[in-house]
């Protein structure tokens, strides 16, 4: 498809980080509701290290198709389709009575962290959409 | 008081500065020149800035300030270019337009 | 991808705070009853927290594994303290036993006030949540403006 190779890496990169933190968005959502539940551990979404593999084609494995009527894409684009992001289990180091492990404090600045980088990602790739069709209107 | 005249080294020359130094050859291959430079100028900017987003987002990198700083300045320098270019056609057409 | 399975899982939360809340209250305010409709003084009351997994609306096997981990919570039931009533000597209460003790709550205030600010604390946080989520959903609205 001729028309793809206009939008390069950069814009499927923005594409999936937006993807992976409205996920992890979830997930940080349901630590701090659950903040006084027992016996309930707090969970993350790790992905960050996984983009860079795929961005730099340091991945191991062959990417997957997810659906078998997608089209397999070529190249940075395939690699960046198969990041899934991992969850990971954050318990604090000093649980409480009841067993719960989640850690106020920590959620707040990682909610907050979550919710910056998300705004950045859909600032920057407004940005190159604005750039991108600002050239083929001839720089107007 | 010495009164600097306008373009001695206010903006337009500092935008240029190596460019400038070519008075050697003719006029069409100077402009040729200036406009090659200032495209791979403007490419190289753009590949920084492309480096910088990617490098925000897998998080190597955690200066949002930089990211947006090299976005700009890319941005910025290609609708430089863009406008130089359509002053350039334009001033084409308009010789192309004079009857003789 | 959504955000409204973000907002719900806050928005349970916030229920079941108030819920906790609502039980603080009136903890606080039987905290000298010495007569109940069942006999007997008040017995203090505690709501149970438990982190359940969503229903989602469009079945579970569209959920990644970073959306089957989201549990909201909810208040599966509401206990009654069995902690033996505090026993108090006042002979002259019409409530006295034979040896003279009157049988109060077993609310403990200060326990009660704590418990409190812990879930005002909790019910800010999720304010929080929900109040990020929607600035997300609202910006990415702006791709392309």
């Amino acid at each position: 498809m001729p028309v793809d190779g206009i939008f390069g890496t950069t814009i499927d990169l923005l594409g999936k980080n937006i993807d992976l933190r409205t996920k992890n968005q979830n997930l940080i959502s349901s630590n701090i509701a659950n903040a006084e539940t027992p016996n309930y551990t707090p969970k993350a979404l790790e992905f960050e290290q996984e983009l860079q593999d795929a961005v730099k084609n340091r991945s191991k494995g062959t990417p997957a198709i997810t659906n078998p009527r997608h089209l397999p894409l070529k190249g940075a684009a395939g690699r960046l389709q198969s990041v899934t992001g991992q969850v990971v289990e954050t318990p604090s180091k000093t649980p409480g009575n009841d067993g719960n492990a989640v850690e106020l404090e920590n959620e707040m600045g990682r909610l907050l962290e979550n919710q910056i980088m998300f705004n950045a990602s859909v600032q920057m790739l407004s940005k190159k959409f604005g750039d991108l069709s600002m050239a083929i209107k001839g720089g107007n | 008081m010495e009164l600097k005249g306008i373009g001695s080294d206010l903006g337009l020359g500092a935008a240029f500065p190596e460019v400038s130094g070519t008075k050697s050859t003719s006029a069409v291959e100077g402009a040729g020149k200036f406009f090659s430079e200032l495209v791979s100028k403007v490419n190289d900017m753009q590949m920084q800035s492309d480096q910088a987003i990617q490098g925000l987002a897998t998080g190597e990198n955690k200066n949002l300030h930089e990211v947006m700083i090299s976005m700009e300045k890319a941005s910025i320098s290609f609708q430089f270019l863009a406008q130089v270019r359509n002053k350039a056609v334009e001033a084409y057409q308009e010789v192309m337009r004079m009857q003789v | 991808m959504d955000f409204f399975s973000s907002m719900n899982i806050s928005s349970s939360a916030l229920t079941a705070e108030r819920t906790r809340m609502n039980l603080i209250s009136s903890n606080l305010a039987n905290a000298s009853a010495t007569r109940t409709p069942e006999g007997g003084p008040y017995k203090r009351k505690d709501a149970v927290f438990s982190a359940t997994p969503l229903e989602s609306r469009f079945g579970r096997a569209l959920d990644s594994a970073a959306g089957q981990q989201t549990r909201q919570v909810e208040v599966t039931e509401i206990v009654e303290d069995q902690n033996p009533p505090r026993m108090q000597y006042d002979p002259s209460h019409p409530d006295a036993n034979a040896q003279g003790y009157v049988a109060m709550p077993n609310v403990n205030v200060v326990e009660e006030m704590a418990d409190m600010i812990s879930a005002s604390r909790s019910y800010e946080a999720n304010v929080t949540a929900v109040q990020a989520a929607k600035s997300m959903a609202l910006k990415t609205l702006e791709i392309g403006k």
